[in-house]
């Protein structure tokens, strides 16, 4: 009966070991020109957690140290779901921040944005008194098959990805040109 | 004399002759882009199937193999005539992909069928499957085409097959998540990049033991450098090629690159080291000798060039 259990425990415990995703990574990238200085919009974004301020998908925001390499950040979506990232690079010169999701355990799949492995990065670029945001990012979808549904298909998180980047960089614009 | 004029002029026209090309798959465009690493210009794109990943160039640089995992296939590229001459399906998701030193085998590694098929390169009609470990994803070949090595990214594991037996002969635990192998037989090491643990693991073959070297982040492929005891590692979340020193075992440098470099390839002038940046869409060229970029190539959409793709 023990060796059952442990074998029942074992079976419940290897999936979680599996990092699956499908097969071909994507990419997306989304451009915005602000009429502000590059400072400026620095300012708003320069706090990891400050995403919870001029993301409108994003209702609440909590880092476990801060805005320093490393910290992971909770950042809860409009529809409830829950996504931790990491901080990777973090320039103050070159105004970059770059992090990345945390493995999610298998077999989620977060709705409303059903990828893996995402790594994103957000840069500050000035010309000319404006400045030019650029946000991108690198992920697989969740669904780890080869035949997803449609909601979790390749096209599908480009899709929600796309809009992620364009309504955060869109109220971005908003809140700095003030 | 009249032999030694005879060699003369054999030299004379391999050395003039012996362009060597690049072969770069891009993922997003589903083509092939030939550069002619003599100008380091792309001579020809040729189309093959849905998101081609793995690439490698025969060892007579007659041929060109490409794994196109959604289309769930090989290309096989005719380099004389640089067209596509043959399409082979395979399995559920080929990724990884080797030949033998005689040219006679192509080894595909499928990533949903965790197999090892083997692709007869005359009749270019599958031979044999063997059933390795959970997403294989690296495979290396040794020279005297005894073993085959394959790294098993979901189970932390390589595995050793004989090749005579088609038969597993043993499997190593390793770093987590292996991904690209090499194999450096002037040392008897074999090296796996480990996406998630960020390092690579070095395996001493005789004694199966192993160093673990800490390098970018998310390590992706491996190409050594022999002439200085020196391995180049591509780190796809650091946009940067470790320089890892053999003797001292450990990260000596880190070149930064474009974003997201994957497959990686010394030019057999032993000079120049290709990398393909995923994100960029560019191929950087650098100097070994200084270890500095010394140009950029814009390829197609997705460049991801897995495997040995510089012609010899």
């Amino acid at each position: 009966m023990k060796y059952l259990k442990l074998c029942l425990l074992n079976m419940l415990l290897i999936p979680v070991l599996v990092m699956a995703h499908g097969p071909s990574r994507q990419k997306v990238v989304q451009e915005i020109e602000i009429n502000a200085s590059a400072d400026k919009v620095w300012k708003i974004i320069e706090n990891f957690c400050s995403i919870q301020d001029w993301h409108p998908s994003v209702t609440k925001c909590s880092a476990d140290n801060g805005s320093e390499i490393k910290s992971i950040r909770t950042i809860e979506l409009e529809n409830g779901e829950k996504i931790n990232e990491i901080l990777f690079k973090y320039d103050i010169e070159s105004k970059k921040i770059q992090y990345g999701m945390q493995e999610l355990e298998e077999g989620r799949v977060i709705k409303g944005l059903p990828i893996a492995t995402h790594g994103s990065t957000i840069s500050i670029s000035e010309n000319g008194g404006k400045s030019k945001v650029q946000w991108k990012g690198a992920f697989y979808r969740s669904f780890p098959g080869q035949q997803p549904p449609p909601e979790l298909t390749d096209e599908a998180c480009i899709k929600a990805v796309t809009k992620l980047y364009k309504t955060g960089l869109e109220n971005l614009k908003n809140i700095a040109e003030k | 004399m009249r032999y030694i004029v005879f060699f003369l002029i054999i030299f004379w026209v391999q050395g003039t002759y012996a362009v060597s090309y690049a072969y770069i798959t891009n993922q997003g465009d589903n083509s092939v882009s030939v550069i002619n690493t003599n100008t380091n210009k792309i001579i020809q794109t040729i189309a093959v199937g849905h998101r081609p990943a793995g690439v490698v160039v025969s060892h007579n640089g007659k041929r060109v193999y490409v794994s196109n995992p959604e289309s769930k296939d090989i290309s096989v590229i005719d380099t004389k005539t640089l067209k596509n001459i043959k399409t082979i399906k395979i399995g559920g998701g080929p990724l990884a992909i080797a030949i033998s030193p005689d040219d006679q085998s192509v080894y595909v590694a499928d990533w949903y069928e965790d197999s090892i098929f083997i692709v007869d390169t005359t009749s270019l009609s599958i031979r044999d499957k063997i059933k390795v470990g959970d997403s294989p994803s690296g495979l290396v070949v040794d020279p005297n085409n005894q073993f085959l090595y394959v790294a098993n990214r979901d189970e932390n594991t390589i595995m050793i097959i004989d090749l005579f037996e088609n038969k597993i002969v043993d499997t190593i635990e390793v770093g987590i998540a292996p991904f690209g192998l090499a194999l450096n037989l002037e040392r008897n090491e074999l090296y796996s990049a480990n996406v998630r643990s960020n390092n690579v693991s070095v395996i001493e073959l005789d004694t199966k033991k192993i160093t673990n070297i800490r390098v970018g982040s998310f390590p992706y492929a491996i190409e050594i450098d022999n002439t200085a005891n020196r391995l180049f590692v591509t780190n796809q979340r650091s946009n940067s090629v470790s320089v890892i020193n053999l003797i001292e075992m450990q990260n000596v440098k880190t070149i930064n690159v474009g974003e997201y470099p994957e497959g990686i390839d010394l030019h057999p002038n032993n000079i120049h080291l290709y990398v393909a940046n995923w994100f960029d869409n560019i191929v950087s060229v650098i100097d070994i000798s200084n270890l500095e970029v010394i140009t950029e190539i814009q390829v197609g959409e997705g460049c991801r060039a897995y495997g040995e793709f510089i012609s010899r």
